[in-house]
């Protein structure tokens, strides 16, 4: 039996549906890093987990219980289902220990020695037992979230919930945390882990879902996710691209207003300006001087330039209905060389009548 | 030019007044109206509640008026150069130039006042009235009416006045206003004076017990108009107006209205001075202005210490006006907070129903001045329940207290993040146990400040209860003012009373504010 099943789970708000029909399973043992796009439901998902949140519809099955079902005992599920939030929520009148033996000694009944030791423990293995005295306010956040993080541990949760565990923290204090968790996973904890730390979930987790729109949109190995997404979106997300697109007819073309939004989405992605020169120089010599004189004028022309950051380049490509005889096969002398100059890797294709033509430019 | 309309209007009137005044007694003019005209243009002083303004305006004309409510601080205000005169019966003159021995008075009646004891518009009222007259025209046909004006209308050591508790015929509820020395005044803590020696006669002649109140002179008139009083005595003057509120009783004295100035202004032949004071008084009090007066006749500050606190114990009335004024503050206190828990719960809670209850009565008990509620709850809403006054103050802070500990309950619990709830109930505690160890602790803490301000405000705001016959701390040193004119002495001691308990309060505040800040420790409660 599953530990967690996510059974068509859907949240609406008045203007807003950050979950629309969700279904996943979670087996004992999971590391599952979420990511995403933000605003996409990634943290209401774990909310509608422990119920948070209540979900518009569908519902969870945690441990062979419906957590939607009338009369269920949310209290003894959420002691199973720890939580660790972005920001911490550490009970900021209570020192550090205070903190961690709090839901112990309350809600499962321990004795305050029993709790104290369990305590000394965790933070020992978080590294913070000289802390047991602070008080939350003065500690650093890296330090916060690892005594958040031994709080949660205090109640033996069958499965912990990262809701951003890392995103409200300085970049120094980042790989505490993580090296905290990244054992966790060792030592074989349930986890689901809201992250935007790429890198970390790759390496953290053994599978990765991808939530965009509201629904589990691509989910896989690490490496499926990764290195061969196979959804346009998560292709997009995950190679970090950004672009601008444009269709026209060779008839109607305005080259200094297309010049201008290709510079304004260069200035908003700050890119160097000899990357820049590069970008125009093959777009000049390439399209203007070479494929636009050859097309009929009312030809329907797409362009688009995609960078990517994780990648380091570029794409301009044009793309038309129309088989062509090969264009850049009678390139003027000058204009070839200065766009192969400018491009690292040119390409003409030709599929279902459809040419396009592609320029790699690297930054 | 707005204001020229309004000045024209106010001449009309005083003009229609003036004509409608014939009936009274006329009044001598010529060298009269010369010695008033000195008066014009100048500031007058007046005693909240009583119409010597108007019979200024009709005789002086033109004056500026600034507002007291009580005879001492006239006295203090024309000492000080605040007012420049005040119209007072030649009665209260004899007493209170003791005290202030520059005081004079310019001797032309600016108008007679009928003195008596007033009744309400009832049947009840009505025949109580009919017994005083029949008793009056006794004391008056017998004479002893004019011995007893002979004895307690002198400053003379006067004896106590024997008041009987029970009477076959009932208990008759009297208020009086015990600053209107010698008609109503406290002596060694009882009430005494002329008014009160008929009002106890009559009872004792007629078979009725006598429970007086001491009360604010206007709360003595709304007193009897609503019918809360039986009747009230206090040196309460004749006039058309207060006749069509209340019944009087005939005449029992006719006291003369003149204008009280500072003697060093006038020449000797001009004003009346004190007796015992000749021109050599007139000369030194010319030449000692302002504060030095304060220490009293005999110049010592000793002295007035000794009248003020000393004499007759009058100290135990100040401990005796704290205990009041203390219990009135943690019983309102007390109130406030389980009402204010009480409201601040429907305000947290979902019901829309509880929510909006909540804000009407906060809106109600924080938009109404805490004078208004009391005399409200004292005169209307608990007068047939004859509440004990002391438990109606209480009663009316706690009231409108609660909405502003409401407001500081609700404010310091939806101050706390929203992620300590969170963190609590993902921990796996229910919300009881994250409300009582999470929320509301961190709440507390941030409403220490506000907690303590709104004690140290209620027991400030309890100054007002003498509205509703409450003798607290402030009444105390009211009623040692108007029996010994000591001006400084009694208001110094009430405001350093007042001030010792902000202290404490605020040292209290502090002490609370440390205990709270020590964070709690793990080894508590474990064995090292």
């Amino acid at each position: 039996m599953s530990l967690i099943e996510i059974r068509h789970l859907s949240k609406a708000y008045e203007n807003a549906t950050p979950l629309r029909n969700v279904n996943a399973v979670v087996e004992k043992g999971d590391v599952i890093s979420i990511i995403g796009p933000s605003g996409t439901g990634k943290s209401t998902l774990l909310r509608c987990l422990n119920r948070l949140e209540e979900p518009t519809s569908g519902t969870v099955v945690f441990d062979g219980e419906d957590l939607g079902a009338a009369g269920r005992d949310l209290t003894r599920v959420r002691r199973k289902m720890g939580m660790v939030f972005q920001s911490f929520n550490l009970y900021r009148h209570m020192s550090v220990i205070e903190n961690i033996m709090y839901a112990p000694v309350k809600a499962l009944g321990l004795s305050r020695e029993e709790a104290y030791a369990r305590g000394m423990r965790l933070l020992r293995a978080v590294g913070l037992a000289e802390k047991e005295n602070s008080m939350p306010d003065e500690l650093s956040g890296g330090q916060k979230q690892r005594v958040a993080i031994a709080r949660t541990l205090a109640m033996e949760p069958e499965v912990i919930l990262f809701d951003e565990p890392t995103s409200a923290l300085d970049p120094t204090m980042v790989g505490e945390v993580l090296a905290v968790i990244k054992r966790l996973a060792q030592d074989g904890m349930t986890m689901l882990i809201v992250t935007h730390e790429m890198r970390f979930a790759r390496s953290v987790s053994n599978r990765v879902f991808y939530l965009d729109q509201g629904v589990i949109y691509e989910e896989g190995t690490p490496e499926e996710i990764f290195d061969r997404p196979k959804g346009e979106l998560t292709r997009r997300f995950i190679n970090q691209l950004d672009g601008i697109k444009r269709s026209f007819s060779p008839a109607t073309f305005d080259y200094l207003g297309f010049i201008t939004q290709v510079r304004e989405f260069a200035q908003r992605k700050m890119f160097a300006p000899a990357y820049v020169n590069r970008i125009e120089m093959v777009i000049e010599e390439l399209y203007l001087q070479t494929i636009l004189p050859r097309l009929p004028q009312e030809t329907t022309l797409e362009f688009s330039l995609e960078h990517s950051d994780k990648l380091g380049s570029c794409e301009v490509t044009f793309s038309w209905v129309g088989e062509p005889e090969d264009p850049l096969a009678d390139m003027d002398g000058l204009s070839r060389k200065l766009a192969e100059h400018a491009a690292e890797d040119i390409e003409l294709a030709c599929e279902e009548g459809v040419t396009t033509v592609k320029a790699r430019v690297r930054e | 030019m707005r204001k020229a309309i309004l000045r024209a209007l106010c001449a009309l009137l005083a003009a229609a007044l003036v004509v409608c005044a014939q009936a009274a007694p006329a009044l001598a003019a010529g060298s009269d109206d010369e010695a008033l005209a000195r008066l014009s243009g100048k500031t007058a002083g007046v005693m909240t509640g009583t119409p010597q303004e108007e019979i200024i305006r009709n005789r002086v004309g033109d004056v500026e008026v600034l507002y007291f409510n009580s005879l001492t601080d006239l006295a203090m205000a024309l000492q000080a150069d605040k007012i420049d005169f005040f119209t007072l019966s030649t009665v209260n003159f004899n007493f209170l130039a003791e005290q202030y021995p520059d005081l004079a008075y310019i001797d032309v009646a600016l108008t007679n006042y009928d003195v008596g004891a007033v009744f309400p518009k009832s049947r009840e009222g009505e025949s109580l009235r009919e017994q005083y007259n029949e008793y009056l025209k006794g004391l008056s046909d017998s004479g002893e009416l004019g011995r007893l004006q002979e004895y307690w209308l002198q400053p003379r050591d006067w004896e106590s006045v024997d008041i009987p508790e029970t009477g076959e015929n009932g208990v008759l509820h009297m208020a009086t206003t015990n600053t209107m020395k010698p008609f109503s005044m406290d002596l060694n803590g009882r009430n005494a004076g002329y008014d009160i020696a008929i009002a106890a006669g009559f009872c004792e002649a007629y078979g009725y017990g006598l429970q007086i109140d001491n009360v604010d002179f206007s709360g003595m008139l709304s007193g009897i108009a609503s019918g809360f009083y039986d009747f009230a005595a206090g040196q309460i003057s004749y006039t058309a107006e207060r006749a069509e509120s209340v019944l009087f009783s005939d005449a029992y004295y006719t006291q003369k209205m003149v204008p009280l100035v500072r003697g060093s202004d006038f020449a000797d032949g001009e004003v009346v001075r004190a007796s015992g004071s000749g021109s050599q008084g007139a000369a030194s009090a010319s030449g000692q202005q302002g504060g030095e007066k304060a220490e009293g006749q005999d110049g010592s500050l000793w002295a007035s210490i000794r009248r003020s606190l000393l004499d007759q114990d009058r100290w135990k009335s100040i401990v005796s006006g704290l205990g009041t004024t203390l219990a009135i503050t943690f019983a309102g206190f007390a109130l406030a907070n389980v009402l204010g828990a009480a409201l601040c719960a429907m305000s947290l809670c979902r019901s829309r129903a509880a929510r909006a209850a909540a804000r009407v009565y906060s809106g109600l008990a924080q938009g109404l001045p805490i004078v208004v509620v009391l005399m409200v709850l004292y005169y209307i809403v608990f007068a047939a329940a004859k509440l004990n006054n002391v438990l109606v103050a209480s009663i009316a802070f706690g009231l409108v207290y609660a909405a502003y500990l409401e407001q500081l309950f609700e404010g310091g619990i939806r101050g706390v993040d929203e992620g300590q709830w969170e963190a609590g109930l993902a921990s796996g505690l229910t919300r009881r146990q994250t409300f009582l160890g999470i929320v509301l602790p961190q709440a507390a803490r941030a409403s220490v400040t506000g907690y303590f301000a709104d004690l140290i405000s209620l027991m400030k705001g309890t100054a007002v209860v003498g509205y509703i016959a409450v003798a607290d701390l402030t009444k105390a040193g009211d009623v040692i003012r108007s029996t010994t004119y000591e001006a400084y002495v009694p208001l110094l001691t009430v405001t350093a009373v007042y001030l010792i308990m902000t202290g404490l309060a605020i040292a209290c505040m502090e002490l609370v504010k440390r205990a709270v800040a020590r964070p709690r420790r793990g080894k508590a409660g474990v064995a090292a």
